[in-house]
């Protein structure tokens, strides 16, 4: 029976992928390590705010 | 940190950091976030999809962004450095087309299947489709009660793809099997790591409660949460925008791990598979212990 796809490698690439998963440093190859220099602090967020993105996260 | 600090030649390692060590950075002047620096800059930082989503839900439970959606819309542009996503740049555009008004109304309708022009999952219609019984079971992304599919709200989660599937449009494979959370104990716990804080040295065990979860994808989340955030991710733009912002700049990877189930010796399942592949240490506060 014929698959309806564009061609076999589209089939051979998605079982692939699922039972071949990359490796950690396939996956993180091209993932720059995180500077001291990056700040991800949201400037204007206030004290009730990051209380109730905490408590929302202890749920 | 064990050995990968070796001086001159430092070696990066890769670092899984939870939820609560990854948020903190969002308040840096939080004391977590001061405890956690030295042990994250310099490596490459991952996340779980798990972490995102229970990042997310906590900033739309919240409330954040009402106030800053055209800032935010200003700063989106720069969240593409860290969306790698092939399929990014396709989504962006296609979202920019839609008018505001009904990404934020529009209920998740089924959609009609386009003509198949050789672009779909070859899998879909094949004998490889899964059984009826698998059918039955909530897909990952998809709502457990009105098995409506759940609108991908960010790029960010959209760029998380499945386990063989490299576009998330596509239908996961029906074995998939989340891993929730990688358990640590013992191992090379550094003597500068906060007190209650625990780095992952050697993971032994790991376990997937799927029994938990409506909603494989987002395994931490639970139930109630979970529907929690099928209602409300259809009119949250601001909040996820917002929020989005702040991941994408942080986390330059999503680690895939939820492709295999964990069993360590007190586990049990068939499916095996090395912790060191998915990262080398984890970061992780102690149970209970706040942001």
């Amino acid at each position: 029976m014929p698959e309806p796809a564009a061609s076999n490698d589209h089939i051979e690439r998605a079982s692939t992928q699922f039972w071949n998963p990359p490796s950690l440093e396939e996956l993180m190859t091209d993932v720059a390590p995180l500077t001291a220099d990056e700040h991800f602090d949201i400037p204007d967020l206030t004290d009730e705010e990051w209380e109730a993105f905490v408590a929302a996260l202890d749920e | 940190m064990g050995g990968v600090r070796g001086g001159a030649r430092r070696v990066i390692a890769t670092v899984l950091v939870d939820t609560n060590a990854f948020t903190a950075r969002l308040r840096e002047r939080s004391p977590p976030a001061t405890s956690y620096a030295k042990h994250l800059f310099g490596q490459r930082i991952a996340v779980a999809p798990q972490t995102v989503a229970e990042a997310r839900y906590g900033a739309l439970s919240a409330g954040w962004g009402t106030a800053r959606m055209k800032r935010v819309a200003v700063d989106r542009p720069r969240t593409g450095a860290a969306g790698r996503h092939r399929h990014d740049r396709d989504r962006r555009a296609a979202a920019q087309r839609v008018p505001p008004d009904r990404t934020r109304t529009a209920p998740a309708q089924p959609q009609r299947r386009p003509v198949d022009r050789g672009h779909r999952d070859p899998l879909e219609h094949t004998a490889r489709r899964p059984r009826r019984h698998l059918q039955r079971l909530p897909t990952p992304g998809t709502s457990h009660r009105t098995r409506a599919p759940i609108r991908a709200p960010t790029p960010l989660l959209r760029s998380i793809s499945l386990p063989g599937h490299d576009s998330p449009r596509r239908r996961p494979h029906p074995s998939y099997v989340p891993c929730f959370r990688e358990e640590i104990s013992g191992g090379n716990c550094s003597s500068d790591l906060p007190s209650r804080a625990r780095m992952c040295g050697s993971a032994d065990l790991s376990v997937a409660r799927p029994e938990r979860f409506e909603l494989p994808t987002f395994g931490s989340v639970g139930r109630r949460s979970a529907r929690h955030l099928t209602c409300k991710w259809g009119n949250s733009a601001a909040a996820d925008t917002r929020l989005d912002t702040h991941l994408f700049r942080f986390v330059s990877k999503v680690v895939q791990m939820t492709a295999r189930r964990y069993a360590g010796p007190r586990g049990f399942g068939s499916l095996r598979a090395a912790p060191t592949r998915y990262a080398d240490r984890l970061v992780e506060p102690r149970m209970g212990e706040g942001v």
